[in-house]
């Protein structure tokens, strides 16, 4: 016997649709099954039906979140293969709004996790500190999302150097509080039981499924692009790349928070050091034939576009890889073995790029009964 | 791994090959010894699949293996025939290619064999319009 | 009746919908609800379920694998209902116009009451929005 439950949104704080099947002794997980593919909107098809100049607009609507990432490869693969190298002042421009998303993204991310575990106050905070970053990247290009910062060839935009103190002091609040929530989270109960040993992924499966990102980083994988495959202005810039080991949820949280206080440090450099001068350099519509591939350290991992181009203004091919989708396939090791109620924290611990799942599917292997239950109802029996 | 040493390791297993600069390289290979390239390389401790990418390239289907080379990416060609688009699954080399050759199977209706769940992973359901990424697919 | 819709204008409770989109729309709209524009003190809450909502807000261009839940929820809120499409997606699929696993615009499948213009549309934006649709209730 199946029993269905009516399907209903969930609380927005997360929602891409995705589906999940999962098979269950009991409350004990036995293995997932995944089905993507509500978002799914067709984008490589469209890049190829669309000039380089259009492709650039749609590259940064894949997603939300990360959009300054898909705007900065799919300028750098464009710039790529037509040979052209951009200015200074454009690279490092490029690094400050990457970083400024890094720290929203995590900082929203930080606030969703809160959400899951039911610290609603906490969801609050992050999200009430993250509008200084939102604040900082409107003044920089004119908008709170989709800054559009990239043009083929360099920015759009130029900083300005009244920008400089309003930046500073924003930076200045930003690493306050966040010194103060990696404390909170490092010490608070209530957090630590709900992420430590939950959801735990070995650097051996880390590896073998091919994760990346902060995901991969908590594991102990110590890969980051911004240093192993450098672009903008990364290999002028000392960082430090941020690993723990223990792989379990509560390592993402740290990982996370503590890139964040990283980029701080990235974003303060390079005002610093940057270079004055032109930013933008001419590249022509029509690109010769050619193949690149560009990759690009996103907020939640290593992102990939390849393009081939023909000789005219539209590519023959592109191909996008956002990091969330490398990430997918490491879900499975660390959902079995755990329980039902770990699910919505576990699942949010990757921070999925694409939606949540509004529901998933529990397949009782024992009895063969099959339900399906919304994220509120496992939120609810999480808590 | 610089490029030009990931190019080493599977010098035996290509038909051509070609370092674009420091960190970027590609190469060619046939369905004889893709797989043999691919364990050269776990060999010498790759085992990061970036993505795999499925081209119409008119009479064949090119399928290209991006591979994260400890710092550079490799860019592995295969080329599979439109009239027979079979080849063997790369997920007992790498576990994390799973999700890939699904997408390439059903944008561009190339079959894995041995893919341990070749089931529909992006398009809807429903859908019967063939696959998408083929040259002069319409809507 | 004149109780009922003053009880409903003052405190409506919001259903929220992403129907395949970037999801760019659906931060904005949680971003209303955090302390910088607490819409919460205008009575506006966001519930889970269709039962309990006033008004549905969708965002996105209505990917085909969403559609059909998107129609089912429509149908299990009890009336009066209303619709507001969030972002340029769900007013003419927005940029993502073309591409063939869209199937926009919002008004195709339902009747909308009000469209909040924008990619995404600010926070203040998404409020005003749905205060001019509950002038229609």
């Amino acid at each position: 016997m199946t029993f269905v439950v009516p399907i209903g949104p969930q609380h927005p704080a997360l929602l891409e649709p995705e589906h999940f099947r999962f098979e269950v002794r009991g409350e004990e997980i036995i293995d997932v099954k995944i089905r993507l593919g509500y978002m799914h909107r067709g984008i490589e098809r469209g890049l190829m039906d669309r000039t380089y100049y259009q492709g650039l607009y749609l590259a940064e609507r894949i997603c939300g979140i990360c959009s300054h990432a898909h705007n900065l490869c799919f300028s750098q693969t464009v710039e790529r293969l037509a040979g052209v190298e951009i200015p200074d002042r454009a690279r490092y421009i490029r690094t400050i709004v990457a970083e400024l998303e890094r720290i929203h993204s995590h900082l929203l991310w930080a606030g969703v996790a809160a959400h899951e575990i039911g610290f609603i106050t906490l969801f609050m905070l992050f999200w009430r500190d993250r509008e200084h970053v939102q604040d900082l990247l409107e003044m920089i290009s004119g908008n709170r999302c989709y800054y559009s910062m990239c043009a083929i060839g360099g920015t759009r935009r130029d900083m300005r150097p009244e920008h400089l103190p309003k930046i500073d002091r924003g930076l200045k609040v930003l690493e306050k509080a966040t010194k103060h929530y990696v404390s909170v989270a490092t010490s608070d109960r209530t957090i630590l039981a709900r992420c430590e040993n939950i959801g735990v992924l070995t650097k051996q499966d880390a590896r073998n499924f091919c994760a990346v990102g902060p995901h991969a980083r908590a594991s102990g994988v110590d890969v980051d692009m911004r240093r192993d495959d450098p672009y903008a202005a990364y290999a002028e810039i000392p960082f430090g790349v941020v690993t723990q080991s223990e792989g379990d949820v509560f390592a993402r949280v740290v990982v996370r928070l503590r890139e964040v206080l990283e980029a701080i440090g990235i974003i303060r450099h390079a005002l610093d050091k940057m270079p004055t001068g032109p930013i933008r350099t001419r590249v022509r519509a029509k690109i010769p034939p050619n193949e690149a591939t560009s990759r690009v350290e996103a907020p939640r991992g290593e992102l990939l576009h390849f393009g081939i181009s023909n000789g005219t203004e539209k590519p023959e091919r592109w191909r996008v890889r956002p990091p969330t989708y490398a990430n997918i396939p490491s879900l499975v090791p660390m959902f079995v073995g755990g329980t039902i109620a770990e699910i919505p924290i576990v699942l949010a611990s990757i921070d999925p790029c694409m939606c949540c799942t509004d529901r998933v599917t529990i397949v009782d292997v024992t009895t063969g009964k099959s339900r399906i239950l919304t994220m509120e109802e496992l939120r609810r029996m999480a808590r | 791994m610089k490029a030009s040493e990931a190019l080493e390791a599977i010098e035996n297993y290509v038909v051509e090959s070609k370092i674009l600069d420091e960190r970027r390289a590609i190469a060619v290979t046939d369905l004889a010894r893709y797989r043999d390239a691919l364990f050269a390389l776990k060999n010498k401790d790759v085992r990061h699949v970036s993505t795999i990418t499925g081209i119409d390239a008119g009479e064949d289907i090119a399928v290209i293996y991006h591979l994260h080379c400890g710092g550079s990416l490799l860019n592995l060609k295969v080329m599979v025939p439109k009239k027979d688009p079979r080849l063997r699954t790369v997920t007992d080399i790498f576990p994390g290619a799973a999700l890939y050759e699904r997408e390439v199977m059903e944008m561009l209706g190339v079959t894995f064999e041995g893919h341990p769940d070749p089931s529909r992973i992006f398009l809807p359901d429903d859908w019967k319009e063939g696959h998408p990424l083929r040259k002069g697919w319409k809507k | 009746m004149g109780l009922m819709r003053f009880f409903r204008k003052k405190s409506p409770w919001l259903l929220h919908f992403s129907a395949g989109g970037c999801n760019n729309c659906d931060i904005e709209l949680v971003a209303a609800l955090t302390p910088r524009f607490d819409v919460e003190r205008f009575g506006i809450l966001l519930r889970n379920t269709p039962r309990h909502a006033d008004i549905l807000v969708v965002t996105g261009p209505v990917s085909r694998q969403c559609r059909d839940r998107l129609l089912r929820i429509y149908e299990q809120m009890p009336e009066p209902k209303l619709v507001v499409g969030v972002g340029a997606c769900t007013m003419s699929n927005g940029i993502y116009d073309g591409c063939y696993s869209v199937d926009g615009p919002l008004d195709k499948h339902m009747p909308v009451d009000v469209y909040v213009p924008g990619c995404p549309p600010k926070p203040e934006a998404i409020i005003d929005g749905v205060v001019k649709a509950l002038a229609r209730l």
